[in-house]
């Protein structure tokens, strides 16, 4: 398929914005609007967008992994963040705080949990998008 | 400042009827899709006049999000007719 350059310029763009905002919605959704899922919906949306462009092979070039190894990947990290309490209630929290000299960067185990859920739903929406569209070109091939 | 609220608002919800009644009348596919595409610039438009009246900055960011992922779905629809172009031929 011949594709415009309109879009061409555009996604170049669009890929990397809806990165850097998909990773913005996940650091701030503690306590503020956002969170893992919303990031990893929105992480998944540039991977859509690059499909419905240029097809799936290149969907999958940019994911670089397969998609059933991010759900992995992304549960893991989620237990893993309520594994780390002994003595408390499981899930139950800890913060760190890192002091960089400028700023203070807290970190804790809710962050972890979101980062499981933003790379989870990276893979499930990825992996539904790809899946359907080898199999729009395949029925297209068949006609 | 009450004034010019009222008149924001009357004006975004002026336009937001006018590409409903293009959505719902358009006489071809593509008619269409430049209506929701405008409708949703237009409610772009709401939440940030609504972010202004009510303080709440959280609401820009729903309308930076709402704003980015609008234009995947006009894309999609013009892969859509795209396509439907081409199985006619």
């Amino acid at each position: 398929m011949k594709s415009s350059p309109i879009l061409d310029i555009t996604l170049r763009w669009l890929v990397v914005l809806l990165g850097i905002v998909s990773f913005f919605l996940l650091l701030r959704g503690h306590d503020e609007p956002g969170g893992g899922f919303s990031g990893g919906l929105l992480a998944a949306s540039a991977i859509i967008i690059t499909t419905i462009a240029y097809g799936a092979d290149a969907g999958r070039k940019l994911l670089h992994f397969q998609p059933l190894s991010y759900i992995a990947v992304g549960l893991i990290l989620s237990v893993l963040a309520g594994l780390f309490q002994w003595d408390a209630v499981f899930m139950s929290s800890i913060w760190v705080e890192l002091s960089l000299g400028f700023t203070i960067i807290k970190l804790g185990t809710p962050l972890l949990f979101d980062l499981g859920v933003y790379i989870v739903v990276l893979g499930v929406v990825s992996s539904f998008v790809l899946e359907i569209e080898s199999i729009v070109k395949i029925k297209k091939e068949g006609l | 400042m009450n004034v010019i609220f009222i008149i924001v608002e009357i004006m975004l919800a002026f336009a937001l009827a006018l590409s409903f009644i293009r959505l719902a009348k358009g006489p071809t596919m593509v008619n269409r899709v430049v209506a929701l595409d405008l409708i949703a610039i237009v409610v772009v438009g709401m939440m940030a006049f609504e972010a202004v009246r009510s303080g709440e900055h959280a609401l820009l960011d729903v309308a930076i999000v709402v704003g980015i992922t609008a234009f995947i779905g006009t894309a999609a629809f013009a892969v859509l007719i795209d396509r439907d172009a081409r199985a006619q031929k």
